[in-house]
């Protein structure tokens, strides 16, 4: 063990380090943005009363739960352009971690819908609102507080998936950090500097949810 | 043939003749898979007419009133509220729910919406109401129920009374010219059933159309324009109050009421 720790050599880097975190930090935001709604909206399809709709969010979330998402990055970003549809690193980057959030996220939010009482759709009902509208005015929040924290800890996991898209050079932290070992040969002090920085910006993640729950989620209940 | 001699029977123990009902239930029908839930009904409901329905747990007396605004599909027969014809189209659905109010023997008030705005929720969403009209509304229901203080509270820092108040004020935000009430006392305490049952017998003065799933036999007494006796889905007697308490004439009612009186 006489490895000589040297983070000095990472100084003038840190400018690139800044921007791959707030580019994480950003492609992590819009892609858990993104998924929550086709969450919400898969949702909504599962439980259509037409059957094309239910079997579309099925087949959707069966696909992306059961597929590794390298696979899927890899699908999106190198298959697609064969047929004619071809995303830059970032767009594909993007697109798979939504479909992949949303996938997750649908089921999770699937889970708290279940747990309302039948009680609550029946008196929405009575009250004359329409289907949608009694899930958007009565079910969905009380759900969505039901489940929060699972889909909360689905964001972050969300964030720490990023990390998967530096396989397609899409210029987050892992990718940057993996580019500036190429030129530094510190793998070590990289890494435990990647290591912390991650940790920085899933804590960064964590207190942002939990300022929506207090928000958002503190009525009272018994 | 049945049906008619026994809508004839109803017309005439009431005095409907010739008034045209605003709830028509004829020959309805109702399974839970093989269970027969509701077996060939047929009643009649005239204008600011109070029926009470009770009879024992399973009879199919909720099931009734949970078809009349379709919270509860049925298989055969028809219902028709207010000349709208139920079992066509959810078009029809929509328009009868908005004309009949309902409150369950579980409050079901929304959680995450304070007193007001579950009772603003509906004129706004489904009347199109605007906000600073729908709070005056609601405002004027609350008062109406005697709760307004408690307006920007949550259900769930009230007490079982007063959610079921709520619940009543919410319906009542709708202007119903019907209300249904699913066994609203039984899911609370003692000493609270008075308020909401008060709060029913004053609705009950103002000439309201009710239809009441409930064992509370002083209010069926006191407001009852007829009184239902269900068992095994059908209707076994109906009459009114002090006929139905004096002289019940079926052998299953004369046992219900001796359970139900005398405890």
């Amino acid at each position: 063990m006489s490895y000589k720790f040297d983070f000095g050599v990472l100084l003038p880097y840190w400018p690139q380090l800044l921007h791959a975190c707030l580019l994480t930090l950003w492609l992590a935001a819009t892609a858990v943005i993104c998924g929550f709604i086709i969450g919400i909206i898969t949702v909504v399809a599962r439980r259509s009363g037409l059957m094309f709709l239910r079997a579309i969010a099925l087949t959707y979330i069966e696909i992306i739960r059961n597929t590794p998402f390298l696979v899927q990055v890899f699908f999106i970003f190198f298959g697609l352009p064969t047929v004619g549809i071809s995303f830059t690193p970032w767009t594909a980057a993007f697109l798979a971690l939504s479909l992949n959030c949303g996938a997750f996220s649908a089921e999770i939010i699937r889970g708290g819908v279940d747990a309302i009482p039948r009680g609550q759709f029946e008196a929405g009902a009575a009250l004359g609102l329409k289907p949608l509208q009694v899930f958007r005015y009565i079910i969905l929040k009380p759900a969505l507080r039901v489940i929060y924290p699972a889909l909360s800890g689905q964001f972050v996991l969300a964030l720490l998936t990023t990390s998967i898209v530096s396989s397609i050079s899409a210029e987050e932290l892992t990718s940057t950090a993996q580019l500036l070992d190429s030129d530094l040969f510190r793998s070590f002090e990289i890494y435990i500097v990647a290591t912390l920085l991650y940790f920085a910006l899933s804590t960064i993640f964590s207190f942002i949810f939990k300022g929506i729950d207090r928000v958002f989620f503190s009525y009272p209940i018994k | 043939m049945t049906t008619t001699t026994q809508q004839h029977i109803h017309a005439a123990d009431t005095g409907t003749t010739g008034q045209d009902p605003i709830i028509r239930i004829s020959s309805l029908q109702k399974y839970y898979g093989a269970f027969h839930a509701l077996k060939n009904i047929n009643l009649d409901v005239r204008k600011g007419e109070r029926i009470v329905v009770c009879g024992p747990s399973g009879s199919g007396k909720s099931t009734i009133i949970r078809c009349i605004n379709r919270i509860e599909q049925f298989e055969s027969g028809s219902i028709v509220v207010d000349g709208i014809s139920l079992g066509e189209s959810m078009r029809n659905v929509n328009a009868v729910r908005a004309e009949v109010g309902m409150v369950f023997q579980q409050f079901n008030l929304f959680p995450h919406l304070t007193v007001l705005q579950n009772c603003m929720l509906a004129p706004m969403r489904v009347r199109g109401t605007s906000k600073k009209d729908a709070e005056i509304i609601a405002m004027k229901y609350l008062e109406r129920v005697r709760i307004p203080e408690q307006a920007n509270k949550y259900p769930a820092q009230l007490s079982g009374g007063q959610q079921q108040r709520v619940a009543i004020a919410r319906a009542l935000c709708m202007t119903p010219k019907i209300m249904l009430f699913d066994e609203p006392t039984s899911a609370l305490d003692p000493e609270m059933v008075k308020e909401v049952l008060d709060t029913m017998i004053s609705l009950a003065q103002e000439g309201m159309t009710m239809l009441c799933v409930t064992h509370e036999m002083g209010f069926a007494r006191q407001v009852a324009d007829r009184v239902i006796f269900m068992d095994t889905g059908e209707i076994i007697e109906m009459a009114k109050p002090q006929e139905f308490f004096s002289q019940p004439k079926n052998e299953r009612t004369r046992n219900f009421l001796g359970q139900i009186l005398n405890h």
